[in-house]
């Protein structure tokens, strides 16, 4: 958006709104704008211009044609008419010529419901069909494009935005147009599968139509039964924007959602497939404690019975009895909740994140596009935090001495990503009790003697700090499974039974708490981060500290 | 359902959103100087002066938004003043406007007045806005005995707090509910466990321990308390009453209802405009497809829909067959509550014969569903009219079988004569509207006072009796069905030919055959049927002549694919209102013929 404020402004007019936009906008996004919407089917925001499909005709005072609004740079002074009969009547004829071929396919087609063709035709068409029954011209359907694709040729309406993607984006040019006038299609050399290309799953999300489909969504849901939420991907720390669309408590996919200052419009194909780890196996259903050697199902009751007789037991032994490591996969506020937890309640300065040494690749990219070689959402928060007091080394060393009685560990699954997996083990097993939360069952949690089933960034509300500083608010998108239960709840329990206090609340309440204690998130408000997330003025010099 | 901001952030600065957005939904200006020069509002700026704060021309009913501090004043002009009389107050129901898209930040809820002037002719709405933290207003009790239960109806859905009203309890939930389910916040799907049944006479056991009778003695007289149903012969439904005799005269009676209550108007809230009608085909069940009708012809007004002739000459026929149908069980069940047993066959038998008509047309006989938003779901067979002649030329038959048994019958008339009396003023305090209204005297009918379908073209007579009585009641009906099959009659000759339906895909399905044969009706009708169709926001009341009486809907549009309110105005629910002073002083077997008369269908009277 500063590249934006920086051109000049033009002003003009559309539909007699006046409209003022930087230089160099076309006048479908200026009519976007005053909230006129223009249909559209090749036009793509970050893409560039094609001008293909002719679904955005607009009359422009002193032009003698109609012209494509979406190729059509704003100049000051113009005056545009995008309801004009002219242009109504072009879009029709044109809707209607781009429907000659369609098959009739909406009953089988994973698009109906969000699919553009449907939306115009009850918008701007309503006219007989005039083409006979039989006359259609057929192409290829459903041809296999490797891992992720389906093509169906005959449904495309050719607006080249899957080849313009593959084109300038992610650079394979997997997909190309072949052949001539009515038998044109998009397709790859020799029907071929598509492959090497790590953002392909995003050509399905712009298909305005239903020729590419996705192999893992198809014919799994209807799209009007899916409930969407806002919310951030957390696969790595560039924290894409992404919509989790769910039904009855499971997630059908992830789907980019727009943000210019971080993924655009896409999102990588590792980050879409990340909700079937969040969901998958042994996502860990109640509470469970160790007992004669054994793990046994319990009761909440009991767990967080147990967990405070073990903490009082750490306690007993000192100043560096208790032990705390959290995890750059939870929330801002669960870490916010956590670093209180660990000094007012379990009153230990052996509190750290630095696990897989993965905070120091926070900002290192790992492709040219999107991803990050840092594979959490949060170590930049760890970090505003001061998370990192001592280092998680020294942790390990103090509990193979057994100079500790008690860990706390935040997202067990974590401490698999230490790079000597064996003195993990060796240290979690010195230690008399281990204290863990952790969404999915893992061999280390053996070794743990209470387990507390934590609720995934899908199944709560809270913010996700990414490499840039940016604070990027996640919508709850269905409630925790079975017992699981997020951990600031579960913290704030323990510190109320051990007679102590932390701060507690819904997320909101908590974000605006710590924003207005902490200088690093430079007193954001909750409801300023809005759905595409605030970056703290003080960020970037904070940020560049860290790394 | 607040607005989403676009994810794709606007680029550039944005002028302020159109006002007439607002002024289209709650805004004062359509109309303001012509609504000005109406003497319900040129009165009571004189009378109440500051009282209305807004006049409102709403798809042509006048609405006024009063204040709450003013209702009893201003109700009291309109029903009181030489120039306004509105005599009667129709309906009361709650509006929670917390989920309105954008609201006018005024208060979160409204108590909705819909009243009538008899000698006018002349409908108002009023809004009265409540404080949202104590939703509290004067009650109406003291003006119109309609405003009692209609209240405690709002205080059950809402929990507005009615000053002044003299049994503000439960109606239609039982006492155990918990919440007010027709509050926004109050989620559709919430279950309640409920326990037991609670006595109407506070103090007395709900149920008599076995071969044990409750009794109370006053003096030397013992008052013995029955209760009869929930599940009793002659209620035809579910409800109760329970009701202290001294010997056999009935001296005070407690009515409960809602035994059948489903919350209809939530589910309305949660489904798509055209998935209402079969909740509709529920309330009153014996003449469902009226119902059908009555909620079609609301979201048409809205819309401001033109139905096609055939659409409303199918309407128009099937309403009167359903008249017909709906009077014929009235009569017969009446009867058999008396033990006329033969009729109640003469009445079934022609009820077949109009079911079949039915079911040739749409398939379904008792819940029709055959309405449609815009006309009907099929077009009839092609056989309909002869069909319909072969019904009409046997109905008179079964119709003079019953006048010859007993409408000169010295029996019936000695139980029926003089019973169940309920004078004129007083059925129009209650808000008494179709037969049982027009057995008081009062010649009323919505087809001849607001003609809609044309019924001002046909020839036709509105019979009005003036004893008030359970015989005139049943004369009238009697009378009734031979007026409808006149309306058939006449309807049948000037039959047209076209469309039974709109051609207009928004609001109505395209037709099969083009569905599936071109792609451009496909994606219509997936449209349609994934994302509803497109109503306008604003707000209606519409009224039709059912069998029982003025069966009206107030509905809220939000300009989504819901409705965002939807109220029935039930006339059963109204006229049964009366019946505890109708009971009272009544002897315990005039019960029957009393209750009978009423027309009291569960599925109308609950909701």
């Amino acid at each position: 958006m500063s590249e934006a404020t920086a051109k000049p402004m033009v002003e003009l007019t559309i539909d007699g709104k006046k409209a003022t936009v930087p230089d160099g906008t076309n006048v479908l996004e200026a009519a976007k704008s005053v909230g006129i919407r223009v249909p559209n089917f090749c036009y793509h925001a970050d893409l560039t211009w094609e001008g293909s499909c002719r679904m955005c005709l607009v009359s422009i005072e002193g032009r003698p044609k109609l012209a494509p609004s979406c190729c059509e740079p704003v100049k000051a002074g113009m005056v545009v008419h995008v309801g004009s009969p002219e242009a109504e009547t072009a879009r029709r004829a044109q809707l209607e010529f781009i429907l000659l071929n369609h098959p009739l396919d909406c009953p089988i087609c994973d698009q109906a419901g969000e699919c553009k063709l449907q939306d115009y035709y009850v918008e701007h068409g309503r006219y007989e069909s005039r083409m006979p029954r039989g006359l259609k011209v057929h192409k290829k359907k459903v041809v296999d494009l490797g891992e992720r694709i389906v093509l169906d040729k005959e449904r495309c309406v050719l607006c080249s935005r899957c080849v313009r993607f593959c084109r300038e984006v992610s650079g394979s040019h997997a997909l190309q147009f072949f052949t001539r006038g009515v038998t044109t299609e998009i397709g790859t050399e020799n029907d071929g599968p598509i492959t090497g290309d790590d953002y392909i799953g995003n050509v399905v999300d712009i298909c305005p139509v239903g020729a590419l489909t996705a192999k893992d969504f198809r014919f799994r849901q209807r799209v009007w039964f899916l409930k969407s939420a806002e919310s951030v991907c957390g696969h790595c720390s560039t924290g894409c924007n992404i919509r989790v669309d769910s039904k009855d408590g499971t997630v059908y996919r992830f789907v980019p959602r727009r943000n210019p200052e971080v993924n655009k419009s896409w999102i990588c194909d590792a980050g879409r497939d990340s909700y079937k780890l969040l969901q998958g196996p042994g996502r860990l259903a109640g509470p469970r404690l160790r007992r004669a050697g054994t793990h046994v199902p319990a009761s909440w009751e009991e767990a967080l019975d147990a967990a405070q007789a073990a903490i009082a037991h750490g306690k007993k032994a000192g100043a560096n009895g208790i032990a705390a490591i959290a995890s750059p996969d939870v929330s801002t506020e669960a870490l916010y909740v956590f670093r209180a937890f660990a000094r007012d309640v379990l009153g230990t300065s052996l509190v750290d994140y630095r696990v897989d040494g993965s905070h120091e690749k926070t900002t290192v990219m790992a492709d040219k596009i999107l991803r990050h070689a840092d594979p959490h959402a949060n170590n930049t928060a760890c970090a505003w935090l001061g998370l990192g007091q001592a280092s998680v080394n020294d942790i390990l060393d103090a509990c193979e001495k057994e100079q500790v009685k008690t860990l706390y560990v935040l997202r067990a699954e974590f401490l698999r990503g230490h790079p000597e997996p064996e003195r993990v083990r060796r240290a979690l097993s010195r230690v008399e009790h281990v204290i863990a939360h952790a969404t999915h069952d893992i061999p280390e949690l053996t070794l743990a003697s209470v387990v507390f089933p934590d609720a995934t960034y899908l199944e709560m509300d809270g913010t996700f700090v990414n490499y840039q500083g940016r604070v990027q608010r996640f919508a709850r998108a269905y409630p925790p499974v079975a017992e699981a239960w997020p951990a600031t709840g579960v913290m704030a329990q323990l510190a109320k039974r051990l007679g102590g206090a932390v701060p507690a609340g819904t997320a909101d309440k908590l974000f605006d708490e710590m924003s207005a204690a902490e200088p690093a998130f430079g007193g954001l408000r909750w409801k300023d981060l809005g759905l595409l997330g605030a970056q703290p003025k003080s960020a970037q010099t904070v940020g560049a500290e860290e790394r | 359902m607040t607005p989403r901001p676009s994810p794709e952030a606007p680029m550039a600065s944005v002028e302020s959103p159109d006002p007439r957005w607002k002024s289209r939904f709650w805004g004062h200006t359509q109309g303001a100087e012509a609504l000005r020069e109406k003497p319900t509002f040129r009165v009571l700026e004189q009378a109440c002066p500051g009282a209305v704060t807004a006049a409102e021309d709403r798809s042509g009913d006048l609405s006024l938004t009063v204040r709450a501090a003013d209702l009893l004043k201003v109700a009291r002009t309109l029903r009181d003043h030489p120039d306004l009389r509105y005599d009667m107050l129709l309906d009361v129901c709650g509006l929670d406007r917390s989920a309105l898209p954008e609201g006018d930040g005024g208060e979160r809820f409204h108590a909705v007045y819909h009243l009538y002037s008899m000698p006018r002719g002349k409908r108002v709405r009023l809004h009265v806005p409540l404080a949202t933290e104590h939703p509290e207003v004067d009650s109406l009790t003291s003006l119109w005995a309609s405003a009692n239960w209609a209240e405690r109806e709002a205080f059950d859905m809402y929990g507005f707090r009615f000053r002044g009203h003299p049994d503000l309890r439960r109606i239609l939930c039982h006492e155990e509910f918990v919440g007010h389910p027709l509050r926004k916040d109050y989620p559709p799907d919430r279950r309640h466990m409920l326990s037991r049944t609670y006595s109407s006479f506070p103090g007395l056991p709900a149920d008599s321990p076995e071969g044990q009778r409750i009794s109370v003695v006053e003096g030397d007289v013992e008052k013995v308390y029955i209760n009869l149903g929930p599940s009793h012969p002659a209620t035809h439904g579910t409800f109760r009453i329970q009701a202290r005799l001294d010997g056999e005269v009935i001296e005070e009676s407690r009515t409960e209802v809602g035994y059948l209550h489903r919350c209809f108007e939530k589910m309305c809230e949660a489904h798509q405009f055209t998935q209402i009608f079969p909740f509709t085909d529920r309330l009153n069940y014996l003449s469902a497809f009226n119902n059908n009708v009555g909620y079609a012809m609301t979201v048409e007004k809205l819309l401001g829909l033109e139905l096609p002739e055939r659409a409303i000459a199918i309407r128009v026929i099937l309403m009167e067959f359903s008249r017909i149908m709906d009077h014929m069980v009235t009569i017969g069940t009446n009867l058999v509550d008396m033990g006329a047993l033969t009729n109640f066959w003469y009445a079934y038998l022609p009820r077949e014969e109009i079911y079949t008509l039915i079911e040739a047309c749409c398939g379904a006989r008792l819940t029709v569903s055959y309405g449609r938003i815009g006309g009907v779901s099929q077009d009839v067979p092609e056989n309909f009219i002869a069909l319909a002649n072969g019904v009409l030329e046997r109905l008179p038959e079964f119709v003079d079988y019953i006048d010859a048994l007993i409408t000169k019958n010295m029996i019936f008339q000695k139980r029926t004569r003089d019973v169940g009396v309920l004078p004129r003023d007083r059925a129009l305090s209650y808000a008494w509207t179709g037969p049982v209204l027009r057995a008081t005297g009062v010649q009323f009918d919505l087809r001849r006072a607001h003609p809609y379908y044309g019924y001002e073209t046909y020839d036709f007579e509105i019979p009005v009796r003036t004893n008030g009585d359970v015989y005139d009641r049943y004369v009238i009906r009697m009378q009734e069905i031979r007026e409808s099959m006149k309306i058939i009659r006449q309807a049948i000759e000037r039959f047209p030919g076209g469309a039974h339906i709109v051609d207009d895909w928004t609001v109505a399905l395209p037709p099969k055959n083009e569905v599936y044969t071109n792609i451009e009706a496909l994606m219509a009708h997936f449209k349609f049927v994934m994302h509803g169709p497109k109503v306008p926001a604003g707000e209606v009341y519409s009224y039709t002549e059912s069998p029982v009486g003025e069966l009206g809907f107030y509905l809220v549009a939000d300009g989504g694919p819901k409705p965002y309110r939807l109220h029935c105005r039930a006339p059963g629910f109204y006229i049964f209102s009366a019946i505890d002073e109708n009971l009272k002083g009544a002897m315990i077997s005039d019960f029957a013929a009393n209750l009978g008369s009423l027309a009291i269908v569960a599925g109308e009277l609950d909701r």
